[in-house]
């Protein structure tokens, strides 16, 4: 008996390449049923998010992790677990970021302390005896290939750069230090998408 | 000047450290400086909330 087939879902312009770039946001969208960031050509909208500061190239990919810790429910009465549940999500965003530059590196660094002078110039990070800061919305936003005006985006709404400084310099290859956010629970937004998101446009 | 909030710890160059969160009031080639780790107050607070670096905090002028 002949059957009715069901349609694949082969889509060449969905699989996506090319590089992206890492942003501090900072106006992050409101808690809305669509979160989503005001982009003006790739970048964050200058007046929808005032202060964004953009984190510079990066060495490689940048990284979007989101990280479900599940628990099993097992019984006695069965071999195999009969239910999981999730007992904590993690998202992060990482990336090895190419400029030595302290005041993109602070963004990176939340318990360092910048300060700069013009003339003689400098800049300079300091680190010892700061609390960690306040969280910061970090976004990645990639132009999706081939699709003028198309963006991946991967937000968190709330995040700290969580592993410091670890660079070297050295004739052999460029410096880069690596770069990752770890988001927090906005608790103020709803529940379902308090962390961040991952969104394409289309 | 225009008032300011920090999203990062910054010595405006006073010794002092300025917590995230504070509000403070910067003239435009000081905030140029800073600019990463600023953003603007749309809404200016009255001038006893604001730190002007380099000169006696709030708190101070309290003490």
């Amino acid at each position: 008996m002949a059957g009715t087939p069901t349609a694949k879902n082969y889509d060449v312009t969905k699989m996506h390449q090319g590089p992206g770039d890492l942003w501090v946001i900072g106006s992050p969208p409101a808690d809305s049923t669509a979160p989503m960031l005001t982009l003006t050509n790739g970048t964050p909208d200058s007046t929808a998010h005032p202060s964004s500061v953009h984190l510079g190239a990066t060495n490689g990919a940048i990284t979007s992790i989101v990280k479900p810790k599940f628990d099993n429910i097992t019984v006695d009465q069965f071999d195999a677990p009969v239910a999981h549940f999730l007992q904590s999500i993690e998202m992060s965003i990482e990336a090895d970021l190419e400029q030595i530059d302290p005041a993109i590196m602070q963004q990176a660094l939340p318990f360092g302390v910048y300060t700069t002078q013009a003339s003689p110039g400098y800049k300079m990070l300091t680190f010892g005896g700061q609390p960690i800061g306040t969280p910061i919305a970090i976004a990645c936003i990639a132009a999706l290939r081939g699709s003028a005006g198309l963006y991946v985006v991967s937000l968190m709404f709330a995040a700290h750069g969580t592993i410091g400084l670890n660079t070297a310099v050295g004739r052999a290859k460029a410096s880069t230090y690596k770069a990752q956010f770890d988001g927090l629970a906005d608790t103020t937004r709803t529940a379902g998408r308090q962390v961040g998101v991952f969104y394409v446009t289309q | 000047m225009n008032q300011f909030r920090l999203t990062l710890p910054l010595d405006f160059g006073d010794g002092t450290v300025h917590q995230p969160g504070a509000i403070v009031e910067l003239d435009a080639p000081t905030a140029k400086l800073y600019a990463h780790a600023l953003i603007r107050v749309t809404a200016p607070l009255p001038k006893e909330n604001v730190v002007t670096p380099g000169t006696s905090s709030p708190q101070r002028k309290a003490e």
